[in-house]
């Protein structure tokens, strides 16, 4: 390992600890979720400097002293002095997982039974006689050339002369291997009917980043699916979940309806690991849409679903009865998992509450 | 002065606790009286039935005439497809955990006071008015179409 390496592990280590150490206020701030790229996340580090030398007493020397002068000595102009700096350092969703594990102490996710979806990869596994100049495999060919010329007696081992010719060359070529890959949709709900405003909306948005970041580091491929909804549901894209309001009721049917249907059309059972997340602030409209919601979760949602994961965010109002009506319908099933978020400082148990069981 | 605020008051002059009951034209109030009074009463709910209208047009003109219960009153939910509305009062006006809440029906509201408690669940509250806002009040749920 150079000693570049070295160094460069050793702030890895140094931004890793800090991360660690400040969990809890990237949880609640959110201030992650907008820093996420396709593999990485941007982490703002407020407090990592460079390393300078530090002098004991700090007494007077040579050209140090109040200076006396005459004028004004406030203004509003801008300084000519350096800013404080904010380091952004890119830590991958590997690393972030990482870390959320051993922080939550979250179990690895046990992909529910044979659900693997298949995927084709083309692996360079086998040699062929014809094929592109660039795959040629220079070891065999040389070898056959080698074979060849000494086979003919032309080889001279004081002048030892091999050349190639079109006969003696191989290539690579590929064969087909398929690999099981394990497979997770996650389908995000989402009350946004009038009484969820956008402090429970962003809550919402920071569990389901850390919720995706887990989920993603547990499967090959991770698909998510978003769902809306008041008195209607409809699906829309990550944008849409989190900047939509309805002033609409709240109807929690409507969207189970929908991930159910979006289910059946899109995720074989046996080939997808299923996990439906809804947030809500629990006002449901009536009792009578709870006992229908309640007979959608238990009829048609546990049978194939790994988890149902359900989380309450506290509006200004409080929250409503559906977190107690649903954990009244379920009080032994490791499949419905139920937590309130009061404010944004219990998103961090609501993650560990949601992400627990290791289904 | 309205035939449904009249019938309350003479009602209400009875100074007796429990629901007191007044039938006026085609309204029908009931008012759960918790602490009877000739100035105030307080009280647990009152609900004010009546001819059936549009859910949408009475949410908006309840917000905007229910002042008579000194806080400031918005539509939260409105589902005309659910035949309801939800009113509340607005987040900046809450000092504390009490709010009202206003349940609107095509025909009748349901004005109720709710304290948000610490497990993140509701309760209702009884709530203190005058006798003239108790009338102001009923006399706008009774016609809460005219904006």
């Amino acid at each position: 390992m150079l000693p570049i390496d070295r160094d460069l592990q050793r702030f890895r280590d140094i931004v890793k600890g800090r991360v660690r150490k400040e969990l809890r206020r990237y949880m609640s701030s959110g201030e992650l979720v907008g820093r996420k790229g396709n593999d990485t996340v941007s982490i703002p580090i407020h407090s990592i400097g460079t390393p300078r030398l530090r002098h004991g007493d700090n007494k007077k020397g040579v050209g140090q002293g109040d200076g006396d002068g005459d004028g004004p000595g406030e203004g509003q102009q801008a300084g000519d002095a350096e800013g404080q700096h904010v380091l952004e350092t890119e830590l991958t969703i590997e690393e972030l997982a990482e870390i959320l594990g051993e922080e939550l102490q979250l179990p690895r996710i046990q992909p529910k039974g044979q659900k693997d979806a298949r995927t084709s990869n083309p692996r360079y596994t086998g040699i062929s006689v014809n094929g592109p100049e660039s795959l040629r495999h220079f070891k065999r060919t040389w070898r056959r050339a080698l074979r060849r010329t000494m086979a003919g007696g032309e080889y001279v081992p004081e002048r030892p002369i091999v050349v190639p010719i079109k006969d003696d060359r191989r290539y690579r070529s590929s064969r087909i291997k398929e690999e099981p890959r394990s497979a997770a949709v996650v389908l995000y709900m989402m009350d946004v009917s009038g009484s969820m405003g956008k402090e429970q909306k962003e809550i919402v948005r920071a569990e389901a980043f850390w919720i995706d970041t887990w989920i993603r580091h547990n499967y090959d491929d991770v698909e998510t699916r978003f769902i809306v909804h008041d008195a209607t549901a409809r699906e829309v894209d990550r944008d849409t979940f989190f900047r939509t309001r309805e002033s609409g009721g709240t109807l929690i049917s409507s969207a189970y309806k929908l991930a159910m249907s979006i289910i059946d059309e899109h995720y074989p059972v046996d080939s997808w690991n299923i996990y439906p997340f809804h947030f809500s602030d629990g006002d449901n409209w009536s009792q009578s849409d709870t006992k229908l919601c309640i007979e959608l979760v238990r009829d048609r949602m546990l049978p194939i679903v790994n988890q149902f994961s359900y989380g309450q965010v506290d509006s200004q109002y409080g929250s409503g009865q559906f977190l107690k009506d649903l954990t009244e319908a379920f009080p032994r099933d490791p499949r419905v998992v139920c937590s309130r978020v009061a404010n944004r400082e219990a998103i961090m148990g609501s993650i560990k509450e949601l992400l627990a069981g290791g289904r | 002065m309205s035939a449904v605020g009249d019938a309350l008051d003479a009602a209400l002059d009875r100074e007796e606790a429990g629901a007191v009951e007044v039938v006026a034209g085609p309204h029908r109030v009931r008012v759960d009286v918790v602490v009877p009074g000739a100035v105030g009463v307080r009280v647990r709910e009152v609900r004010v039935d009546g001819p059936p209208g549009d859910v949408t047009e009475r949410a908006y003109a309840i917000a905007d005439g229910a002042r008579g219960l000194g806080e400031r009153i918005v539509p939260v939910e409105v589902a005309p497809s659910l035949g309801g509305a939800v009113l509340r009062t607005h987040p900046d006006a809450m000092d504390g955990p009490e709010f009202f809440d206003l349940a609107v029906g095509p025909g009748h509201t349901t004005v109720t006071r709710q304290r948000r408690r610490d497990d993140g669940g509701r309760e209702a509250v009884p709530f203190d008015l005058t006798r003239r806002d108790l009338r102001r009040l009923v006399e706008r749920l009774a016609a809460p179409t005219e904006r």
